[in-house]
């Protein structure tokens, strides 16, 4: 475990180093630059909004709104280094306001993934991929999740999404909802225990 | 055991698969779920959740991500370019709104606005002159009965702390007196007092009984007591 652990700083360092060049070349000019950024961080971005926000369009739109932030104030930040653990802090934060501001229209009996009428294609519009409509189980076990997850509060459902789920390393996860590395392991940890009552009939 | 190290073993058996526990966690944790099927229940609780979480809400296969990527980039540049639109561009539309608001200038007669600006500042110097006596007037005349009224506070003390003391003559001029108590009062005697009214520091006068009157008190005295022995002396 410490050779795996060792790979993973060793990564982390890499990927750093990376950033801080691409934020430099940046701010120097070069817009090349910030596309590899873009590159690097969109999948993570797009995930985490999605589980936060449940539709994938609203998920995408909230990512570019967030790099375009980013890109704006790339010159406030102060360790280029940690160019990842801020964007996606912005990323959460402008996400979360999203969901505040929306109204409740995401029907628990629809599923998920509710795409506008008229989109063009970044998703394949023949599918409804991420649903299977004849697995009626699997939709209520989906279901149930996000309603108990909605529950949790935010600091632990964030910690949950983003280190649990995303399987975000536990110090940048500090880094992004700006706290300890402790309180992330105990926020993650109340909202497991949370989950494992409320969902104990999808358990066993 | 303990809530303690309940939560404790809750927490490890939570963790269990994240993959960060030490060797002695592990290990730890091995003991609980041998031990006690309630912990092996649990463990398999929280291994069933984690998967389920894994596979909840995943993004969907068919994101196109080069043209997410594309469209974000666009969207960037874009707003690079709206930031650095030119000054002189975007604020000719207001100068000229700024202009058109304040119109032409009229006609002004600049000799006779300077005659007259220079008219108002001497009447306006005049006026400052009379002000600075004013204001020395005022001065003296709240100033003066203050001082006069310090002035009698000081004599006032100064008489009534150093004056020459009043004469101690009886009750004529209800002067000052002294009163003398014999702390051993005798049936018969005589008590004679006399006072010194030379000023302090005068050269002792042989004559000092220059008179005053005195009382003392003693008992209640028999009325037998013959002239020489009464009681009361004055």
């Amino acid at each position: 475990m410490d050779d795996a652990a060792g790979n993973d700083r060793s990564d982390q360092d890499d990927a750093r180093r990376r950033d801080a060049e691409a934020v430099s070349g940046t701010l120097a000019g070069d817009l090349r630059a910030f596309d590899s950024l873009i590159e690097a961080y969109q999948r993570r971005a797009v995930a985490v909004t999605y589980r936060l926000l449940g539709n994938i369009n609203d998920a995408m739109d909230v990512c570019q709104d967030a790099y375009v932030r980013a890109f704006r104030s790339l010159e406030s930040l102060e360790d280029p280094r940690k160019f990842g653990s801020w964007l996606m802090r912005i990323v959460s934060n402008l996400a979360l306001n999203y969901r505040r501001d929306r109204r409740p229209t995401l029907s628990l009996a629809t599923g998920d993934d509710e795409r506008g009428i008229g989109e063009d294609a970044l998703a394949d519009s023949s599918g409804g991929a991420s649903l299977n409509e004849g697995s009626m189980q699997a939709n209520e076990t989906q279901d149930a999740i996000t309603a108990a997850i909605e529950q949790l509060p935010e600091k632990q459902r964030m910690a949950l999404i983003l280190f649990a789920i995303e399987g975000i390393p536990q110090k940048e996860v500090a880094e992004i909802l700006e706290c300890s590395i402790e309180a992330v392991k105990w926020n993650v940890f109340q909202a497991r225990k949370t989950l494992k009552e409320s969902l104990s009939e999808f358990l066993t | 055991m303990t809530d303690d190290r309940t939560q404790n073993i809750e927490r490890l058996l939570s963790e269990r698969r994240d993959g960060r526990l030490s060797a002695e966690d592990l290990a730890e944790i091995e003991r609980a779920i041998t031990g006690d099927s309630a912990n092996a229940r649990s463990a398999e609780a929280f291994d069933r959740l984690g998967a389920l979480l894994k596979d909840w809400r995943i993004v969907p296969d068919t994101v196109d991500w080069q043209t997410s990527a594309r469209r974000v980039s666009e969207r960037v540049r874009a707003d690079r370019s709206s930031a650095e639109e030119p000054d002189a561009g975007r604020l000719a539309s207001t100068d000229r709104l700024v202009r058109e608001w304040a119109g032409p200038m009229p006609a002004v007669d600049w000799p006779a606005l300077s005659t007259r600006i220079s008219n108002a500042v001497r009447e306006e110097a005049g006026r400052a002159g009379q002000t600075r006596r004013t204001r020395w007037s005022w001065f003296v005349k709240a100033s003066a009965p203050l001082a006069t009224a310090a002035v009698i506070a000081l004599a006032a003390t100064w008489w009534i702390t150093t004056g020459p003391k009043l004469p101690i003559d009886g009750g004529s001029s209800g002067a000052s007196f002294v009163m003398v108590a014999l702390e051993m009062p005798v049936a018969v005697g005589k008590v004679s007092i006399s006072f010194d009214l030379s000023p302090v520091g005068a050269p002792d006068r042989p004559d000092a009984e220059s008179g005053g009157r005195a009382i003392a008190y003693g008992p209640k005295i028999n009325d037998t007591l013959d002239s020489d022995a009464d009681a009361f002396f004055y």
